[in-house]
């Protein structure tokens, strides 16, 4: 156990150290990685700011999902998003072999040698963004904070998943950078009220590809809003992380039996 | 070598050898891409998606307000959706691509080639683009139309193409004078990605402009992204509103052309500097 | 002395794509994909003693490399065994096995280009799970012994590449492995950074650190190994020592001789011209046709000699008959 710690800890100096190599470079970073998340607030505000509204949603609540939302990537992406760009790039420049010659399980190596601090900026415009929300909103009481507590680490849970699942793609789909942008896509749907969804989608939105949890299930426990079917979210959000668990161990045998 | 900068063998093709290279380009771009064409499909799922988003946005915002700025729903659903299409036929890299070669000493070897770079990376765009039509915009269009349960055609078609030609042209001037940036910063990722963002929200890709404040859109408008993709767009629906002024189709095509020449002068302009910065700094 | 490897009738087939060059098949490729079967390595045997210094040596694309990646457990086979360390299948005990092994790859850098390579080495020392005290000390006889105490501390990005080699060993080497996985460690470098690296490795090999090597390089087997194979088309072609390889097609003498009235052709059975250069004629001997005694009467009636050396083919010659020339059939 303490080498493990010992062994992450390594791994985020590391990536602390490389990307201060070009400090310009990494502030720079951390602002557009913070812009780019930012589309949906952008789209919300202009929306709201011509006089329409999602039905039954105010402008601050709508931001919070989107604020919530911001905090679980700016957690999860530096952790594990800089991982399926490493996979990618190690497969393409033929170096991801150099993981199979090191006494570690290789998924480990990858989350270790990948950590992208830049993705921080999403944490901190995250959390500034909710502290504005919530001005407006109200504090949360005690118990809304402790469902939001659990209901913001299956977020994380389903980023984590999310991410290996990437990961693992682009070992077969080699140096595919539009896998993030999937991502995006599929997670967009859950950046927005559930208003919008139709009443199918959002029971599929629940389970089984709960996009709901992202953000959606995490802010209505902060806004004291109903969080109706967060165990199935949440029990697909845990069968999704095993699913990609077993598809990365798959494909790095099927990598190491095809022909490097 | 003129290490002024100025002629780099450029002018030693003439124009109809510069066409042939040109075309010569595009099919070997276009051979390249084919190998990715997988990367290409995942349009067919992220396109439809976005659009999907964005219409049920448009359907669930507009329930008590049938329109906004003068936009119906429908206008506004229509909106969407020619933007996403559009976006196929403009997509550009070429400042990723500059600054790659760059950052990597390749760019030298484009400096011992009779084609300015720029005319290459031009050719290779063309070639990325035909590939892109085909295998994303066709298949994006026949999804949406669907959806939608009518065929999705343009207004004023000729136009509507003559624009699009222009904004393909536009944005490839405004990315490759945003990648010569390279060749003043080391790492100019950051930088490319910030205006990458910038220039595609400011070009319309997510909203109409008329959303944005009144007060910033009469500097929006100097600068080169509206005419990108708004404008072609905003032709497709029937006319273009640019503050407040509604422009025929013709009108807005030429005040396009306008534009796309003031960006040709400034990007031979700037490449010609960051040509003589690239000598000096002995790549 | 036991076995470092035992490798009985490896092979490792896989799949390529195949795509055309014109616009049609590059269209039509959009659509439909071919595969063709290559046949990589086919039917690999050898034994390899602990402490052995040992050469593959093959043309690009003779299967060398999937060998290696197999050998060291990157890669799992088609068919075929290895018992590696007496006790290790290096694809199925991979972690435990690579914990024994080290990997120098010239072209593909473990250190981190950004940063020092320091960094890296603690890094390392980080996934092997090196005590602190152990790790002190070897990289205190490391950096002694490779020079490297001035570069560790700079940006792997900024340091030459024979800098860069130095450190790539060090790295290599901080969890003390017994077998060690060169794989063109030279390449590229200046005379003297080879002339380190290969001291290097014969220190190390002395020390009894089983070595396998993969080069391009013939100076390097000169230099360094005592053993010799050489892998085509995925066979062995030929597993012996630097001489046999040099006899494999025949025993052959290149001789130099200066004189000032040499003939433009020389008509003696077994013997070539090879080239005349600045006043030499350098001339091969087949031994097998023309004895040297022969070879000498004959030379001696034939122009007077100012001068004579006699010498080696170079390697190169054997090695490239043998590429030109591939034969599965191992001669050991």
């Amino acid at each position: 156990m303490r080498s493990l710690a010992s062994l992450l800890l390594h791994g985020i100096r590391l990536g602390l150290a490389t990307r201060m190599a070009d400090r310009f470079d990494f502030f720079a970073s951390l602002l557009v990685m913070l812009g780019l998340e930012l589309l949906p607030c952008l789209i919300t505000v202009l929306l709201y700011g011509n006089g329409l509204a999602f039905p039954g949603w105010q402008l601050r609540e709508v931001i919070l999902i989107q604020a919530v939302f911001l905090m679980a990537k700016g957690i999860a992406s530096p952790l594990f998003g800089g991982m399926v760009w490493n996979t990618s790039e190690m497969i393409r420049e033929g170096t991801f072999e150099l993981l199979l010659l090191k006494p570690r399980h290789p998924l480990l190596l990858a989350v270790v040698k990948s950590f992208d601090p830049e993705d921080l900026g999403k944490l901190f415009g995250g959390l500034a963004l909710s502290a504005w929300c919530l001005r407006g909103t109200g504090v949360p009481r005690p118990a809304q904070l402790a469902e939001f507590g659990l209901l913001f680490f299956v977020s994380l849970v389903l980023f984590g998943a999310s991410l290996l699942t990437m990961a693992s793609v682009v070992m077969v789909w080699v140096g595919n950078a539009r896998i993030f942008e999937l991502f995006d896509r599929i997670a967009e749907l859950g950046q927005y009220p559930p208003v919008i969804l139709p009443k199918r989608v959002r029971a599929l939105a629940l389970a089984p590809v709960p996009v709901l949890a992202f953000a959606v299930l995490p802010a209505s426990a902060l806004l004291g809003r109903a969080t109706d079917g967060w165990l199935w979210a949440a029990l697909s959000t845990f069968a999704l992380l095993a699913l990609s668990l077993t598809l990365w161990n798959y494909l790095l045998r099927r990598f190491s039996s095809a022909g490097g | 070598m003129d290490t002024t900068g100025r002629d780099l063998g450029g002018n030693q093709l003439r124009p109809r050898a510069r066409l042939e290279a040109l075309a010569a380009i595009a099919q070997v771009t276009w051979k390249e891409w084919a190998a990715f064409r997988s990367h290409m499909a995942v349009s067919l799922l992220t396109g439809p998606l976005r659009f999907v988003v964005m219409s049920w946005i448009w359907t669930a915002t507009t329930r008590s307000s049938n329109a906004t700025q003068g936009l119906a729903r429908a206008d506004l659903i229509a909106y969407s959706a020619f933007a996403l299409l559009a976006g196929y036929a403009v997509f550009d890299f070429a400042d990723w691509n500059l600054q790659m070669l760059v950052r990597t000493g390749r760019y030298t070897n484009h400096l011992l080639q009779p084609l300015p770079h720029p005319l290459f990376a031009f050719g290779q765009k063309l070639g990325h683009r035909a590939l892109a039509i085909l295998l994303e915009a066709v298949p994006v269009w026949g999804l949406v139309s669907w959806w939608l349960g009518h065929l999705l055609v343009p207004q004023h078609v000729a136009w509507f193409a003559l624009s699009l030609a222009l904004g393909f042209v536009l944005m490839f001037l405004v990315n490759y004078a945003s990648g010569l940036v390279g060749f003043w910063l080391v790492r100019a990722e950051g930088v490319r990605r910030c205006t990458a963002l910038a220039r595609d929200t400011l070009a319309g890709a997510w909203l109409p402009l008329s959303f944005f404040p009144a007060s910033f859109l009469p500097l929006l408008f100097l600068l080169p992204y509206p005419w990108i993709l708004y404008v072609p767009v905003r032709i497709a629906l029937g006319s273009v509103e640019i503050l407040g002024n509604v422009l025929t189709a013709p009108q807005a095509v030429a005040a396009q052309f306008a534009v796309t020449l003031t960006w040709t002068v400034i990007l031979t302009g700037s490449q010609r500097l960051a040509n003589r910065r690239f000598l000096a700094a002995g790549g | 002395m036991s076995r470092a490897l035992e490798v009985r009738h490896l092979s490792k087939t896989y799949q390529v794509f195949r795509r055309g060059s014109s616009l049609g098949e590059a269209l039509l490729s959009v659509f439909r994909r071919k595969f063709t079967a290559v046949e990589a390595v086919q039917d690999v045997s050898l034994e390899l003693e602990e402490g052995e210094l040992v050469a593959f040596l093959g043309p690009n694309g003779a299967g060398k490399s999937t060998t290696l990646k197999m050998l060291s457990g990157i890669l799992h086979p088609t068919s075929g065994d290895v018992l590696a360390l007496g006790r290790f299948t290096p694809w199925k005990h991979r972690t435990e096995y690579v914990r024994h092994v080290g990997a120098v790859f010239g072209q593909k850098s473990q250190l981190v280009w950004d940063v020092p390579p320091q960094d890296a080495f603690r890094m390392n020392r980080a996934i092997h799970d090196i005590p602190r005290p152990v790790y002190r000390e070897r990289l205190a006889r490391l950096v002694a012994l490779l020079d490297i105490e001035r570069v560790m501390m700079q940006p792997t990005r900024t340091l030459s590449l024979g800098e860069r080699m130095r450190c790539e060993f060090a790295l290599a080497l901080l969890h003390a492995p017994s077998l060690l996985f060169l794989d063109e460690p030279t390449i590229g470098l200046d005379i003297e950074a080879k002339d380190t690296i290969r001291a290097l490795i014969r220190e190390l090999n002395q020390a009894g650190t089983t070595v396998i090597l993969t080069t391009h390089d013939l100076q390097d087997v000169e230099q360094l190994a005592r053993r010799v194979i050489v892998i085509d088309k995925g066979s062995i072609a030929l597993d012996g020592s630097l001489d046999e390889l040099r006899l494999r097609f025949g025993d052959r003498k290149r001789v130099r001789v200066r004189s000032t009235n040499f003939p433009t052709t020389v008509e003696i059975p077994g013997v070539e011209v090879v080239r005349f250069q600045g006043g030499y004629a350098e001339l091969e001997l087949d031994l097998a046709r023309c004895s040297m005694h022969s070879f000498l009467e004959q030379l001696s009636r034939m122009c007077r000699v100012d001068d004579l050396t006699i010498h080696d083919p170079p390697l190169e010659d054997a090695v490239r008959r043998l590429y030109g020339a591939a034969s599965p059939q191992a001669t050991r």
